[in-house]
């Protein structure tokens, strides 16, 4: 047991080297590396009954995300796939499609879950999973194909998009919109998103596709949404609720399309779908936002403001489910008031999810 | 980022760091390693170790001067070194105690393979580090004398971060090349600085703003120049050292400014408690308690309205707390006011404290009614009004804005000579006038003395009426005289003194005033008498107003 453990340690460490020196950029990349992590836990051979799995995978992801705080995305993975293994028990064990169907649609019901111990043999348990955990990773393989390929119908000729900040999901999206029909003209406004001003390499990107861009200040976003017809933004997270964690500056755009009633499509994938239910509910352990370093907004040199001033620079933006019109995932495109169900089939019943894990997700 | 990590690795060489922990200060109530020392709760090897690991640093060796099992025990349970990780030795150096002791015992066990960084165990950095390496690879390939790169950081004059009496000089030529590198003190008026120094050529650079986080990458030539000079004790004496010998031994140190970037270190109290303000206001992030700096000291959350980073089980009453960090299991009580504070574990705060820049560590009990700011408190102290165990730290106030910096100093430089020499005009006039009184001198005389004494101490001409005045006013209580005997003799005086001009007039009513007040309040011979007092005061006017008709 000890020399299987010191065995995930290093391929553990490795990963969190990995990830968090950017040798693993971007989230799809980060979402693929967890799921290959837990792949190589399954298809080992310390584990015989699912509830053995489920306790490794738990250990070696509490230790994962304590060592990557600020990645939301390896959390999600593990918690989805936690949820497969458990979807394929139940199967296993009932060896019927309408259990697991009952299973997954009463995820509400949770004392039926609690019930289950998960401790039962069950021959052909390990290859169904692993099936399973292929097809997901498949899934991620896709997602980005998924997404873009239902650009065409959301986006019609003639429109004014607005985004903020930089999301390459986003930019994919809106490059497969141009790539797709000879004469579409659309154009976008790109809101800069200080501090971190990712807007101008969002701008630089769109340019480099032959969209026309243009580049605004956020003070110029209420301005400038009369003009919109349609806003389009990346997000960090999409919580259970609709409501989206995202980078600051999200919530002031929602909020003015909100008002000029100006439709917002959030592109998603789901692996960042989380189980966090709004930003004020939280289990024991989950931050929702953080105060970064306030380099981006003020200088520490400046010895005034760095004795005297409180400088704030928080790393996320809670955007109500009220804002959000749709989540175009690569599952399908779903109005706000289905996330909550959606989200439900992935990860499971709120009270059982939240158990998982216990470690400090952010 | 990839390609250039790969350029990094290209020799096959493991990148390490040697981390030096030398011996704590003595003012700190502690009696471990340095690197246990504990920064917003959190021991600073862990920042150190951090900032290392996010540099993409292979191995680690920490070179302590004592406590090395503590430290190896803290390494082991944090979980640094483990497989696939950062590798993290401590070595433990009996009998050294500076940090030119560490490196000589560096070189002594020949552990370097190449290039490393060289940091000090209080060294806290959140800089991305490998730029700094890239730098001194690209210098050493272009000057082959390149031996040490530098790393400061910007701090300007009036800082926080400048906590030292003696502050860091710098001159470098255009390449970054270490040209002098002074600490000067503060008092000082003048700067020595050797001609050759600006003749170097285009783009010398003397900079002030810095400040030294004991950051640095030294080649592999370094641990010998330690073991070379044996009087090398700390960095600045190696700094030193290498600039003087330049023309003997040809090594050649370069400078390396950060930009935007923070880094400081931890060493003494004042930068001990800088540092903890920093890190509390975020500008140490990501090495902050909340984003699991440490696998020990884990469980901080932090509360973004109100910035407190706390662990679990904390509870705090109705009271006013800012910009805190907070251990588990501390309760503080109601009606306090904490604001930059860090509070250890299992702390116990009463009612209506009142606490701005305090570091308390584990297990100390503040009792009702405590105010105090800017102080350290060791384990287990109790503060309370009367008994304040606390250790307390100077301040100094900088919200001076950059620009009055030099003014206020000469200013303050002038005010304190012009009170003296007001003064010592007041005293000599009032000598001079009691003996005159006493020896019945003729006025004239001691106009003459009242002048000489004037210029003697350079009193400017509409400023005398002022003081003559005050003093003759003074006369009669000093003398123990009756006023009327005594103003009617110093009478031509106070003529010649207080002419027609209205600025006269002015300074003679203000004179009245201050020695009216200095009646009432000195008037102890009068003390049963109060309307006696009165009289005298009436009497003093009326004198004045004839004086004025004659």
């Amino acid at each position: 047991m000890k020399s299987r453990m010191s065995q995930f340690t290093e391929i553990r460490n490795k990963l969190a080297f990995n990830i968090k020196h950017g040798n693993i950029q971007g989230s799809l990349e980060v979402a693929k590396a967890t799921a290959n992590f837990v792949d190589l836990i399954a298809s080992s051979d310390g584990w015989t009954v699912a509830s053995d799995l489920l306790k490794i995978v738990n250990d070696e992801g509490k230790k994962l995300t304590t060592a990557l705080p600020l990645h939301a995305t390896v959390a999600n993975v593990l918690l989805q796939l936690m949820h497969i293994i458990r979807a394929e028990y139940y199967y296993a064990v009932n060896q019927s499609t309408q259990a697991v169907q009952r299973f997954v649609e009463s995820c509400m019901n949770c004392e039926e879950i609690q019930e289950k111990k998960f401790s039962a043999q069950c021959p052909g348990l390990k290859d169904a999973i692993l099936d399973h955990i292929a097809e997901y990773k498949t899934e991620l393989d896709l997602s980005v194909d998924n997404i873009t390929e239902q650009a065409a119908e959301q986006i019609q000729p003639g429109e004014v998009i607005m985004t903020i900040g930089r999301s390459s999901i986003v930019a994919a999206f809106l490059q497969a919109k141009k790539a797709s029909e000879h004469f579409s003209d659309f154009q976008v406004v790109v809101a800069e998103g200080a501090p971190q001003c990712e807007g101008v390499k969002m701008a630089e990107l769109l340019a480099k596709s032959k969209i026309q861009t243009t580049l605004i200040s956020d003070t110029n976003i209420y301005s400038f949404m009369s003009r919109v017809t349609k806003v389009i933004l990346g997000t960090n997270l999409v919580l259970r609720s609709g409501g989206l964690r995202a980078l600051p500056g999200a919530h002031m755009v929602g909020l003015v399309a909100h008002e000029h009633k100006v439709p917002v499509i959030v592109v998603a994938p789901t692996y960042k779908f989380s189980s966090m239910l709004s930003e004020s509910h939280r289990s024991d352990n989950e931050t929702f936002n953080l105060l970064a370093n306030p380099q981006g907004v003020a200088k520490f040199k400046d010895g005034i403001i760095a004795s005297n001033v409180k400088v704030l620079n928080p790393m996320y933006d809670f955007v109500p489910p009220d804002y959000v019109s749709q989540v175009v995932s690569n599952i399908g495109t779903y109005g706000v008031s289905h996330m909550f169900t959606a989200i439900n089939e992935l990860y499971g019943a709120v009270e059982e999810s939240a158990k998982d894990l216990k470690m400090a997700v952010v | 980022m990839p390609p250039k990590d790969k350029e990094i690795l290209k020799e096959k060489e493991v990148l390490q760091a040697v981390v030096v922990d030398d011996l704590l200060s003595t003012d700190f109530p502690f009696s471990g390693p340095k690197g246990l020392l504990r920064l917003a709760n959190v021991r600073l090897l862990d920042y150190t170790l951090s900032c290392l690991s996010a540099a993409g640093v292979e191995q680690t060796l920490v070179y302590a001067a004592q406590g090395s099992e503590q430290l190896q025990e803290h390494v082991r349970a944090s979980g640094w070194g483990e497989p696939g990780a950062m590798a993290v030795q401590v070595v433990a150096c009996q009998g050294s105690l500076t940090f030119g002791d560490l490196m000589r015992e560096l070189d002594a066990r020949n552990a370097i393979q190449g290039d490393f960084f060289l940091l000090t165990a209080d060294t806290v950095c959140t800089a991305d580090l490998r730029p700094l390496l890239l730098r001194h690879r690209a210098t050493c390939a272009r000057d082959k004398n390149a031996v040490v790169t530098l790393a400061f950081a910007q701090a300007e004059p009036q800082h926080a971060a400048r906590t030292e009496p003696k502050q860091l000089l710098l001159g470098t030529a255009a390449s970054g090349r270490v040209l002098a590198h002074q600490r000067l003190d503060p008092d000082a008026r003048n700067l020595d600085l050797p001609l050759d120094l600006i003749l170097q050529g285009p783009g010398v650079e003397l900079r002030y703003d810095l400040s030294d986080p004991c950051l640095a990458v030294c080649s592999l030539a370094v641990p010998p120049i330690f073991s070379d000079n044996f009087d090398f004790q700390t960095r600045d004496d190696f700094v030193r050292g290498l600039l003087l010998n330049e023309d003997i031994l040809g090594h050649t140190m370069y400078a390396h400014i950060l930009q935007d970037e923070y880094a400081s270190r931890a060493h003494s109290l004042p930068s001990y408690l800088a540092t903890s303000v920093d890190v509390i206001r975020r500008w140490t992030f990501p090495l902050t308690p909340d984003v699991s700096l440490s696998q020990v000291d884990r469980g901080y959350r932090l509360d973004v309205v109100f910035n407190i980073c706390k662990q679990s089980d904390v509870s705090i009453g109705r009271s006013d707390v800012e910009d805190c960090v907070i251990g588990e299991g501390s309760v503080i009580g109601d009606n306090c006011r904490l604001r930059l504070c860090v509070i250890g574990k299992n702390c116990v705060i009463h009612d209506d404290v009142d606490l701005c820049g305090a570091v308390l560590w584990d297990q100390c009990v503040v009792k009702k009614g405590f105010k105090k700011s800017h102080f350290l408190a060791p384990e287990r102290t109790v503060l309370s009004k009367n008994n304040d165990k606390s250790i307390s730290v100077k301040v100094e106030e900088r919200m001076d804005s950059v620009d009055s910096d030099t003014d206020s100093s000469e200013d303050e430089g002038e005010a304190a000579d012009e009170v003296d020499e007001y003064e010592n005009f007041f005293n000599e006039v009032q000598d001079s006038l009691e003996r005159g009184f006493g020896e019945k001198v003729n006025t004239d005389d001691l106009v003459v003395e009242i002048n000489s004494s004037r210029f003697a101490n350079d009193i400017p001409a509409n400023e005398v009426s002022l003081w003559v005045s005050k003093v003759v006013l003074g006369l009669p209580a000093a003398l123990k005289k009756p006023p009327k005997d005594v103003l009617a003799y110093f009478r031509p005086i106070l003529r010649k003194y207080v002419g027609k001009a209205s600025a006269d007039h002015l300074n003679c009513l203000l004179a009245l005033e201050v020695s009216a007040q200095n009646i009432f309040s000195h008037a102890k011979p009068f003390k049963n008498n109060k309307i006696a007092e009165c009289n005298s005061f009436v009497c003093l006017i009326k004198r004045m107003i004839n004086l004025k008709k004659n």
